[in-house]
């Protein structure tokens, strides 16, 4: 499998902040990878120093095996961006965004386009600022995804969306990646919606990644264990990531499912959801 | 790319056993009963993720092990087959199974010595519940 | 790709507000020239140059639409060039407009609207580049209600300073200033334009490249 994009080292301060703290990552072809953390973790700081929206103080970012800052224009002909707000201008219909927008990509599909608008139920006489938050994303998505772009970045798709529009754009997403030599990269703090979605988990905490893992790896690491508290000698309270311990019994998750079925009997095991291990990672 | 039928390939949440462990062994007994053929397509790998709730990567790995084990065949650009010649290898390495299991089951007959006349009454009588 | 752009600016400035700034480009029209004559002309040129950079910047920065333009292939350069493009593009058809409009009424012999004569043209165009040169890397760095009020004291009191002055002048200065400038004007006009772009987008460039969103 090959690395669509590469991230290697990114540092940077914003006002005296650390806001990415030695970011390193890589993403896989054909891969659909989720990139989480709580908000002000630094997630949309990655983006767009991905996209040369801002300068990291030190870090190399490869996409598609090259630097952006010798190939920009080469490497965003191939991006698909689709941003939380869309950024899209209010005033204009969404025709005449499509005229700004299209002529910038040499791979653009008047076709494909239209067939996105059909599909979303939109028209493209509509105004953007007609458009419910829902529309304006599926908008900003048919734009991104009109180019044969082969690297969807997206950050904060689904935020203010309700479910059903959510599952419409993962399947969205899904179809998009089942094609070869593409892959597709979101920020979310809904990690609900990674749990079916997702194949790979990126986790980022003040500026710092503490998770990067297969998502079938990750959830079968870690457990929700409960039991009773007689059991945490201190030995076991090591094995775990988070413990929170209430009236007689305790309740945590643990990074090493199989450490603690061995030493610990008398618990409940629990296959943990994405959120539980993002809750439990935060802040630590 | 073409795409393989659908694989009985169910996952459980609650077992111990790995995920791509289960996938690869579920697909392994599909080859041997003969549910998947010879040269058969089988899902894509992200097929087989999104009917499975797996990651690719998950998928990915099943399949690079049964094509390790012989089992199947990656072909770029096509996907992967089930491979030919197993079915011959794959059945003599049952009966060999069937018998070592005979084997076994006359070492413990000695044991206790039942006698040979009383042994094929057994075995016809178990043909028959058996409906041949 | 740069047309894409300059549609973009066009759009955004005229969304809407066709109707608005065809009443306020009449108002201009008619009451300065009615009084100021010649001087109409280049007001309606330079307002619609300020105008135009006001209401764009203000619908850019509403929607972070640099953001996205950023995102895509565009080039910073192609953004920044499509701005310059597009005033020049208004003054010329606000030159061209007003010729016309200028032509119609002296067929039927009403002398309302001063034809624009070489001169006037040079200068106007003079002083859109001076503003336009000004005003534009400002838009890149400073706050939209600040740059309001510079530009606008910018025109007026340009404006106001030059018919002063004007006025002052002995009448045979004038003719010495005109006979002087009658031979140059035009050269001036277009390097000291030209210088002016240049250095201005050398400017806007830089602040544009240093920018972090």
């Amino acid at each position: 499998m090959e690395y669509l994009l590469e991230v290697d080292g990114l540092n940077k301060t914003f006002k005296g902040k650390k806001a990415l703290d030695n970011v390193s990552f890589r993403i896989f072809e054909g891969c659909i990878t989720g990139f989480i953390g709580v908000n002000g973790a630094g997630k949309t700081t990655t983006i767009k120093s991905i996209l040369g929206l801002n300068f990291p103080d030190s870090g190399e970012i490869k996409i598609f095996g090259k630097c952006l800052k010798d190939n920009e224009k080469e490497i965003k002909d191939r991006i698909g961006i689709v941003f939380d707000n869309g950024y899209l201008y209010e005033d204009l219909s969404i025709e005449e965004m499509k005229k700004i927008i299209a002529p910038a990509y040499s791979r653009w599909d008047e076709n494909v386009f239209r067939s996105y608008l059909e599909r979303f139920n939109l028209e493209k006489k509509q105004k953007i600022k007609t458009l419910s938050k829902g529309m304006k994303m599926k908008c900003a998505l048919a734009l991104a995804l009109s180019h044969h772009a082969d690297l969807l970045i997206m950050d904060e798709p689904t935020s203010g969306l309700d479910p059903k529009i959510r599952k419409q754009l993962l399947e969205i997403i899904k179809e998009f990646v089942s094609e070869d030599g593409k892959s597709a990269f979101f920020s979310t703090h809904i990690t609900n919606d990674l749990e079916k979605t997702a194949d790979q988990i990126i986790m980022l905490d003040q500026g710092k990644i503490l998770i990067d893992e297969d998502k079938d790896v990750l959830l079968e690491k870690h457990a929700l264990v409960k039991g009773d508290k007689s059991l945490l000698t201190h030995d076991c309270r090591k094995l775990f990531v988070s413990l929170e311990e209430k009236g007689f019994g305790f309740e945590g998750l643990t990074n090493n499912r199989a450490a603690v079925r061995n030493s610990m009997k008398d618990i409940i095991m629990e296959k943990p959801l994405i959120e539980d291990i993002m809750i439990a990672y935060a802040g630590r | 790319m073409e795409e393989g039928r659908s694989v009985k390939v169910i996952i459980s949440n609650n077992s111990e056993v790995p995920i791509y462990q289960q996938i690869k062994n579920q697909i392994k007994d599909e080859i041997l009963k003969g549910n998947l053929t010879d040269g058969e397509l089988l899902p894509s790998i992200r097929h087989l993720a999104n009917e499975t709730g797996v990651s690719v990567l998950t998928s990915k790995r099943a399949y690079d092990e049964l094509g390790q084990e012989g089992y199947i065949n990656g072909v770029q650009g096509r996907g992967f087959f089930v491979a030919a010649q197993n079915m011959d290898m794959l059945r003599e390495g049952k009966i060999k199974e069937v018998e070592n299991k005979f084997s076994e089951a006359l070492k413990i007959a000695e044991m206790i010595d039942i006698s040979n006349e009383d042994l094929k009454t057994m075995f016809e009588i178990l043909l028959q519940d058996k409906g041949r | 790709m740069i047309e894409a752009l300059i549609y973009k600016d066009i759009k955004l400035m005229f969304k809407d507000n066709t109707l608005l700034l065809a009443g306020q480009f009449l108002f201009v029209l008619i009451i300065i020239s009615t009084n100021l004559g010649i001087a109409g002309y280049s007001l309606l040129s330079a307002g619609i140059c300020w105008t135009y950079l006001m209401n764009v910047s203000s619908k850019e920065k509403a929607a972070k639409g640099n953001i996205l333009l950023l995102s895509t292939p565009y080039r910073k350069k192609e953004l920044i060039i499509a701005k310059y493009l597009t005033a020049y593009l208004l003054f010329i058809s606000t030159t061209l407009l007003y010729s016309g409009i200028s032509e119609i009424f002296k067929m039927i012999h009403v002398e309302l609207f001063p034809q624009i004569s070489c001169d006037v043209f040079f200068i106007t165009l003079l002083s859109v580049s001076l503003f336009v040169g000004i005003t534009l890397p400002m838009y890149l760095k400073l706050d939209d209600s600040i740059i309001k009020i510079v530009s606008s004291i910018m025109i007026l009191g340009t404006f106001i300073i030059g018919y002063v002055v004007f006025k002052q002048l002995s009448a045979q200065a004038i003719l010495e200033l005109m006979n002087w400038t009658n031979k140059y004007l035009g050269l001036l006009s277009i390097s000291i334009s030209i210088l002016a772009v240049i250095v201005s987008y050398i400017i806007s460039f830089t602040l544009m490249s240093k920018t972090e969103y």
